[in-house]
């Protein structure tokens, strides 16, 4: 275990370099002046000349080659310093500390809310496959997965808020100004989970072990708790892993329409606004993040399976 | 050489600004003459008009959180950040020395009186009764201060106070000496920019209605009615304002109870609000939406082409486009801002278009496309994602070319900024605000002479020296008939199609009293709107 664990640490470095660097590339070949955009984001209507401008852009380090503001830039995160925002003119580490937990806790209520949902539905459909039941999950979850999530969003809204009057429509760290945010979010994360967790189930179903565990006299509910989901762990934790990760670098629609004071969101305003460090800070932030969970779904691969674990050992 | 010869133009059309605009201060000071307060001599004053704070009975206790969105809040509490200022002094805490009226002259606010002792001296008195949230009085010295805080941080605000002005300050009067005569200054001084503020270590302290006891930047900004304030705290005890960027949830906010204001809607929002009983605050921006056509690039290089797709936009179904209570525009600037001697110089005339380019030799053939010599009439124009009504307008006018022979296709760009200023179109959808000077000079300097954003697009010295002679002129008719002089010179060569002025749109529950943006959406939340 500790082997994967440390392969896996260093396989990220590389990738975080790579990440980083394209990223500073396409920001580089992106049309437009960033310190064009930090002036127009400031809501005024001073004129401002070209003097003006070159002030602003040797304050921002914008008249630097790029290959030196890259370099400068690494040498900062190497010292865990992500540099400071054009716009907020704050450390980009403190933005990212601020943001991150309300994508946290907004990914995990998702989480845990989608498994809670999906997994189950999953297995029940899988197991009366091809049922009522079955056919109507299936199209269910298709529309929930097709439909774009600011769609949903806003129907949420209309329909819970305005027309019932049951939850606020705008998202808030309280119980109830978590759901509605959380709702959407787990509808289209569930949809593709109940989906991965039938076929898994469906797979298990047939193989000899869960015949012979049936042939034992085994319970319907042991024989799907002890031999079925250990067998579909691995398809099921790599789709929660992914997103996980996912809801919260990729949350960034949902907390736009609901105002989550997520780090998605602020990674939209760095990019609307040419704060190059901050969305230079959000990408290596969720990248790690990404990386992260990967490295966890990993160790949990171990765990569900012992044959990785001896595969690796070997 | 090219830009610093480009810079220096620029500079010689914003110190003429500065220098002259003399022409405007007549007009400025006759509207405040129309008040009675001002003094009609040489010696201009422009001074605090009946009905002030400082002579209206105290407003009572306050009471009632008023909850709000907005599409901007701001990052930082220092009005200096260079990006702040705006949501400071809407949100009634920063106040600035002047402030704009209704019809969009200044009128004093901080200051009690401005004068123009001589034409490079203002002399500006303050009033007594104003503090800074910690109770200090906020006099000449601490204004001074401020302005010169300013002055070194936020880029641009030489053409507010020229460099090299000299500010001194003495007791409760600051004087302001500048180097060239600034007739603008009335106007400058009300602009977001010189918000008057007080710095205590990390404290900025400004004297507006509403204290902030918290703020995260871009999400959340409470505040609280300052006790102290001159007549009375305001009557909203909390003012709650959150940034929620999506305009959709905010209305949907509203209608679900969790707000008190929405603001920011688009126009087309307009009957749904109506509908729901909510009250709507509305009326044009003094910002104007556009098509700039290059008149160095065929075919804009033809003026009779430039005039027939002026009269062939039907500028009525582009306002149909935004729905609600969008303008049509027919002049060089917002006609709502009722600028002195302005009158529309464009018109939709259809028919007329077709007999323009008829006698240009532009003739329709057999599939209706207008031809001369072998070549088809057509043109593109460039549009982009950062306003996209002009997208929508876009499509309309290309629609409407069709109906007249012409072709167009739609190019987007994403920096139109660049594109503008490098004059890399042949026709360009554009959008200009007006600015805090409430006034024409901005749009004709980028427009129609050469700056930053009109290096080699359209140069007419005849254009140029009338421009000159409006901005210097002390004599108000003789400004106004040079600005004449230029509209009838644009009216023939059309190098901007005037199109719309769009409208602000803020909804508003129905138990929110005295809620009023005007003018310029500057000044949102003051001491009277309250809560039934």
């Amino acid at each position: 275990m500790f082997r994967i664990l440390i392969a896996r640490l260093i396989d990220t470095i590389p990738t975080l370099l790579l990440v980083s660097l394209v990223v500073f590339i396409l920001l580089e070949l992106s049309p437009g002046d960033p310190a064009l955009k930090v002036l127009a984001s400031s809501g005024g209507d001073v004129v401002v000349d070209d003097r003006d401008l070159a002030a602003l852009r040797h304050d921002l380090g914008l008249d630097q080659p790029p290959w030196e503001r890259y370099a400068l830039w690494m040498n900062e995160v190497i010292r865990l310093d992500l540099g400071e925002s054009f716009v907020n003119k704050k450390p980009v580490g403190a933005l990212v500390l601020q943001k991150l937990p309300a994508s946290l806790i907004l990914a995990a209520v998702t989480l845990f809310a989608s498994v809670a949902i999906a997994v189950p539905l999953g297995v029940v459909t899988a197991l009366r496959a091809n049922s009522t039941l079955d056919g109507t999950v299936r199209i269910v979850t298709l529309v929930g997965a097709s439909f774009p999530s600011f769609w949903i969003a806003l129907a949420c809204m209309w329909l819970f808020a305005v027309q019932l009057h049951l939850l606020p429509a705008l998202g808030g760290f309280t119980v109830r100004g978590i759901v509605l945010p959380a709702l959407v979010l787990t509808i289209r994360t569930s949809a593709l989970l109940v989906r991965v967790t039938r076929a898994a189930v469906l797979e298990s179903l047939h193989a000899d072990f869960i015949i012979v565990a049936r042939a034992k006299g085994l319970s319907p509910f042991r024989v799907v708790w002890r031999h079925i989901l250990p067998n579909a762990a691995i398809p099921i934790l790599t789709v929660v892993g992914l997103d996980f990760a996912g809801l919260v670098a990729h949350a960034a629609v949902i907390e736009w329409i609901f105002a989550w004071p997520g780090i998605g969101r602020m990674g939209i305003e760095a990019a609307l606004a040419g704060d190059t460090p901050a969305l230079l800070g959000f990408v290596l932030v969720t990248s790690v993040i990404v990386l992260f969970v990967n490295l966890v779904v990993d160790v949990a691969y171990g765990l569900a399976d012992p044959r990785i674990r001896t595969a690796v050992a070997k | 050489m090219t830009t610093t010869s480009r810079t220096s133009r620029r500079r010689f059309l914003r110190s003429a600004a500065i220098l002259g605009c003399a022409s405007l201060v007549p007009g400025f000071l006759a509207g405040c003459a129309a008040g009675g307060e001002s003094s009609p001599t040489s010696t201009a004053s422009v001074a605090t008009p009946a009905g002030s704070a400082a002579s209206q009975a105290r407003r009572g206790p306050s009471k009632g959180e008023l909850r709000t969105a907005t599409s901007g809040l701001p990052t930082t509490l220092d009005s200096d950040d260079g990006t702040s200022h705006f949501s400071l002094l809407s949100h009634g805490i920063g106040e600035t020395l002047m402030r704009f009226r209704a019809d969009t002259t200044a009128e004093p606010w901080i200051a009690s009186k401005l004068e123009r002792v001589d034409p490079l001296t203002w002399r500006v008195t303050l009033r007594d009764d104003v503090t800074f949230w910690d109770g200090s009085k906020c006099d000449a010295e601490a204004v001074r201060a401020s302005f010169e805080r300013t002055l070194s941080k936020v880029a641009g605000t030489d053409s507010l106070i020229p460099q090299g002005s000299v500010l001194t300050s003495g007791g409760m009067t600051l004087t302001i000496k500048t180097p060239t005569p600034s007739a603008l200054m009335p106007k400058s001084l009300a602009t977001v920019e010189l918000q008057v503020k007080k710095v205590i270590g990390s404290d900025i302290l400004y004297t507006g209605p509403f204290r902030p006891t918290s703020h995260t930047a871009k999400e959340l900004l409470v505040a609280e009615a300052y006790q102290g304030y001159r007549g009375g705290p305001a009557n909203i005890k909390t003012l709650n304002v959150r940034y929620i960027p999506d305009t959709e949830a905010r209305i949907l906010a509203l209608q679900a109870g969790d707000l008190d204001v929405a603001e920011s809607l688009f126009p087309a929002h307009l009957d749904r609000l109506k509908s729901g009983g909510y009250t709507t605050i509305s009326g044009p921006q003094a910002r104007q939406h556009m098509m700039i056509l290059n008149v160095r690039r065929p075919p804009f290089d033809e003026v009779a082409v430039r005039q027939a797709v002026s009269l062939a936009i039907d500028r009525n179904t582009l306002a149909t486009v935004l729905g609600g209570p969008t303008t049509p525009s027919y002049s060089l600037g917002p006609e709502a801002m009722k600028i002195p001697g302005l009158f529309p110089t464009q018109k939709y005339d259809f028919a007329e278009a077709g007999r323009v380019l008829d006698a240009a030799g532009w003739k329709a053939g057999a599939s209706g496309s207008r031809e001369k010599a072998g070549k088809r009439l057509e043109f593109q124009i460039t549009t982009y994602p950062g306003r996209a009504e002009l997208e929508q307008f876009a499509v309309v006018i290309v629609d409407q070319m069709k109906k007249l022979g012409v072709g167009v296709t739609i190019d987007k760009v994403s920096d139109i900024t660049s594109v503008i200023n490098n004059s890399t179109f042949t026709a360009s959808m554009y959008s200009l605000g007006q600015g805090a000077f409430t006034d024409i000079s901005r749009m004709l300097v980028y427009l129609y002479t050469p700056s930053g954003t009109n290096k080699d697009r359209y140069n007419n010295p005849q254009v140029n020296d009338l421009l000159a002679t409006y901005l210097a002129n002390a004599d108000n008719a003789q400004a106004i008939e040079a600005l004449k002089g230029i509209q009838n010179i644009l009216a023939q060569e059309v190098p901007v199609v005037h199109l719309v002025t769009p409208s602000m749109l803020h909804g508003v529950a129905k138990n929110v009293r005295d809620l009023a943006f005007a003018p310029l959406e500057y000044y949102r939340y003051g001491t009277e709107v309250s809560l039934a």
